[in-house]
């Protein structure tokens, strides 16, 4: 039990509950940690559990018809997934892997609804919700009116928006991020990708180091997300 | 304690299966735009003609009157495999059109 209470008690989205409330909340979760690189569910697994990451990221993909893993969103602390499981004899429709050590909490749908009952939770999970499914729209139209450049740039600004710590040099973006993750977030190839990040580190908007970006100018990046305004 | 009862509780659930119907729709979408399915491509041209429609003056209507052909055409598919793409997304709730 008292493991359980860790586990809850300092989730941003239970955060304005005082403490007895909170101790209701630890009987129903449960907690566990995923190693780097391990499945929380993969698409088509029966969806019957909420998932709340207390600490690490996971990584959302599908892999599409010809085998090409198709990266959808990145997930750090405080963030939800597994929300399929609100609906009746539901599938994951994704994958849900751990890019890093990663500590989550979680219940069954049965538990999340008594969670519900308080209106402060119910807000903050629709918020969370709300969240995403902006996150979402925004990559899509990010990929319908940007160039490959403006993609990898808005890209990299949302990343710091996110992942973002002040170092001296500018703004580092704490996750371990190759070319290939990169291209499978802004939808184009590994080589285009690589070919613009060499472009952006020669005019000193950004740096890498130890397989992390580091935003040097974030006004020029920004610059590229204006050529189709 | 600040809680409502079982009943109260369900239009909450039922913004939260809505919210999440969303979610699932526009995943899908994301990967279909990714993967550059037909479906994907289909949708990143209406969406590009939806805004060229809405910040071009003289453009206004581009997108109610678009030809079935044309629109085949500019996808590279024939009017059958453009229609049950359309048809998809329609279902989907991601685009909403009729064929006059």
């Amino acid at each position: 039990m008292p493991e359980k209470i860790r586990c809850m008690k300092d989730l941003a989205i239970f955060s304005t509950l005082d403490i007895p409330e909170r101790n209701k909340i630890a009987e129903l979760a449960y907690k566990k940690t995923y190693n780097r690189n391990e499945y929380l569910f993969r698409e088509g697994d029966p969806a019957d559990t909420i998932y709340l990451i207390k600490s690490g990221k996971v990584k959302l993909y599908k892999v599409s018809a010809g085998g090409k893993e198709i990266i959808l969103d990145i997930l750090k602390e405080d963030d939800m997934l597994g929300e399929n499981t609100f609906f009746d004899r539901a599938e994951h429709t994704m994958n849900a892997q751990a890019m890093e050590n990663t500590f989550v909490c979680s219940c069954t749908r049965e538990h999340f609804a008594l969670l519900l009952q308080n209106p402060q939770t119910s807000l903050k999970i629709i918020q969370l919700l709300g969240e995403k499914l902006n996150n979402y729209t925004n990559q899509v139209a990010n990929i319908a009116f940007h160039d490959v450049r403006g993609r990898v740039a808005a890209t990299l600004l949302k990343l710091a928006r996110q992942y973002g710590a002040s170092s001296p040099q500018g703004t580092t973006i704490d996750i371990e991020l190759t070319h290939n993750d990169l291209a499978s977030l802004v939808n184009a190839s590994r080589v285009m990708v690589s070919n613009v990040i060499g472009g952006l580190r020669q005019d000193g908007v950004i740096a890498t180091k130890d397989h992390r970006f580091i935003i040097l100018n974030a006004e020029a990046l920004s610059s590229a997300l204006e050529t189709l305004a | 304690m600040k809680k409502t009862d079982k009943r109260g509780n369900q239009p909450v659930i039922e913004e939260i299966q809505r919210i999440a119907a969303g979610l699932e729709a526009m995943s899908s979408l994301l990967a279909e735009v990714k993967a550059g399915t037909k479906p994907g491509k289909a949708f990143v041209l209406l969406f590009n003609l939806f805004l060229l429609e809405n910040c071009r003056p003289g453009s206004a209507n581009m997108v109610n009157n678009l030809s079935l052909q044309g629109l085949a055409d500019a996808m590279n598919m024939d009017c059958g495999e453009l229609t049950s793409v359309l048809a998809y997304l329609n279902n989907r709730g991601l685009i909403d059109y009729q064929i006059t």
